[in-house]
């Protein structure tokens, strides 16, 4: 077992765990943070998607090893977060949600797209959504809603 | 992910010295996005992970008069990004963007893509059209090959069991250089590439010179076209040219049928991927 120190929404945490359990386990499974998804488990379908220090990961190819002191965003940290909340309010209107499953990672590609870059093109907004897939196929709400976000932002 | 022992060195001498003394059954892991799938999928089941995630160095993108550095902990990301690249790779940019996910390129490494000797690995290609040149470090000292003569086969190479990978360089290209990658795959995000082809040439008015082409996922490790490279040396580029470079392409291209695709498709594809690269260049 190894302990890892990392911090998770902004919160510092200390974990015990196997050194080779995956991230997405550590935040389900230990941390109870549950609204991160399993998809395809092998980081081909971006359900799992959360922030490392800003940038979108793929938390289920994240080693426990590999995660010490570094900064974890998931969806569960968006409420507090000012592009966060646009998003989640934009997705609900736009309707960008149809299952749902996929949905948090979605969040997480667009928080991170839209803080790098504020003012995103439809080509760049499907760029970097290009790693989440949505198996009812509901992409144009989501290109929408994430436009519809980073438009309210800039005011 | 089933319990495997970590080791996780801060310094590149420390990993070193790690190999050095542990012998069979260590797996590196810098990005994770092969192993841990390799892991899961039971195709690889190492006895020990030598984690490289707190190493602080060989992350740099470096320019040095003509030579350009690139440490193999940098991410595909960062070489998709890098003002550097842009300018004396551009053709390695392209490729990086055609890697997994934006997810996937976050983690993923130049090093893992190399060392992992896929041959339809993204990365690969431009670099052998570059004549890049592996380092390679281990307690002992250091070795650098160069990356042509650097892949055996599909996950093999000459690096040996002591030995990391610690930076690839090459002399960079001009401006007056032409260059691409063109590859094709199942889409154009998150597929595995059936046919990738990398140029890297100097205009010469309408001709390019010193040309170097390299074809990925059709043989056992990405190869070199020298014949097709020779064909186009000194050419005004047209039309007629592409043609008949692509037909010599399509016979350089020694494919195989796998689940991905086929022999032939992939062979012809060879020429055609050139065929429109050729044309990309010769547009206006």
């Amino acid at each position: 077992m190894i302990k890892v120190g990392f911090s998770v929404n902004g919160k510092r945490v200390s974990v015990e765990t196997s050194p080779t359990t995956t991230l997405l386990d550590i935040l389900r499974e230990g941390m109870g943070l549950t609204g991160t998804k399993e998809g395809c488990g092998k980081g081909e379908c971006g359900a799992c998607t959360v922030l490392m220090d800003g940038a979108p990961v793929v938390s289920c190819l994240v080693l426990a090893s590999q995660i010490e002191g570094r900064k974890i965003m998931t969806v569960e940290g968006l409420a507090a977060d000012k592009i966060g909340k646009a998003l989640q309010e934009a997705f609900v209107e736009a309707g960008a949600v149809q299952c749902g499953y996929c949905i948090p990672g979605f969040l997480m590609s667009a928080r991170a797209l839209i803080e790098e870059n504020p003012d995103p093109t439809l080509d760049q907004i499907k760029e970097g959504l290009s790693g989440n897939i949505c198996r009812c196929t509901g992409y144009v709400k989501i290109f929408d809603a994430v436009a519809l976000a980073a438009r309210r932002l800039r005011g | 992910m089933r319990r495997i022992d970590t080791l996780s060195p801060g310094t590149l001498q420390e990993a070193l010295e790690i190999l050095a003394r542990e012998g069979e059954g260590v797996k590196v892991i810098a990005g994770g996005t092969d192993l841990v799938v390799q892991v899961l999928e039971r195709r690889k089941s190492p006895r020990l992970l030598l984690n490289l995630s707190r190493i602080g160095d060989l992350r740099e993108i470096g320019e040095d008069g003509e030579t350009v550095r690139i440490g193999a902990l940098v991410t595909h990301r960062q070489i998709e990004r890098s003002p550097i690249l842009k300018r004396r790779a551009p053709l390695l940019c392209e490729a990086a963007l055609l890697i997994g996910s934006p997810q996937l390129r976050n983690l993923a490494t130049i090093g893992g893509n190399i060392v992992n000797a896929s041959p339809v690995a993204d990365s690969t290609p431009p670099l052998m059209a570059l004549d890049a040149t592996v380092s390679l470090r281990s307690a002992r000292g250091e070795r650098k090959i160069p990356l042509r003569a650097f892949f055996l086969g599909p996950g093999k190479t000459v690096i040996r069991r002591d030995e990391l990978l610690a930076e690839v360089s090459f002399a960079g290209l001009g401006p007056d250089a032409a260059s691409f990658y063109e590859r094709l795959g199942q889409r154009r995000l998150l597929s595995i590439s059936k046919v990738g082809v990398a140029l890297a040439a100097r205009r010469d008015g309408a001709a390019l010179r010193g040309v170097s082409i390299s074809l990925g996922a059709v043989a056992s490790t990405v190869i070199m076209a020298p014949r097709t490279a020779a064909f186009i040396e000194g050419k005004p580029l047209g039309d007629e040219v592409a043609r008949e470079a692509a037909r010599i392409a399509e016979k350089e291209s020694r494919a195989i049928t796998d689940l991905r695709s086929t022999e032939s498709y992939r062979n012809r594809m060879a020429g055609a991927l050139l065929q429109k690269g050729l044309a990309r260049l010769a547009a206006p």
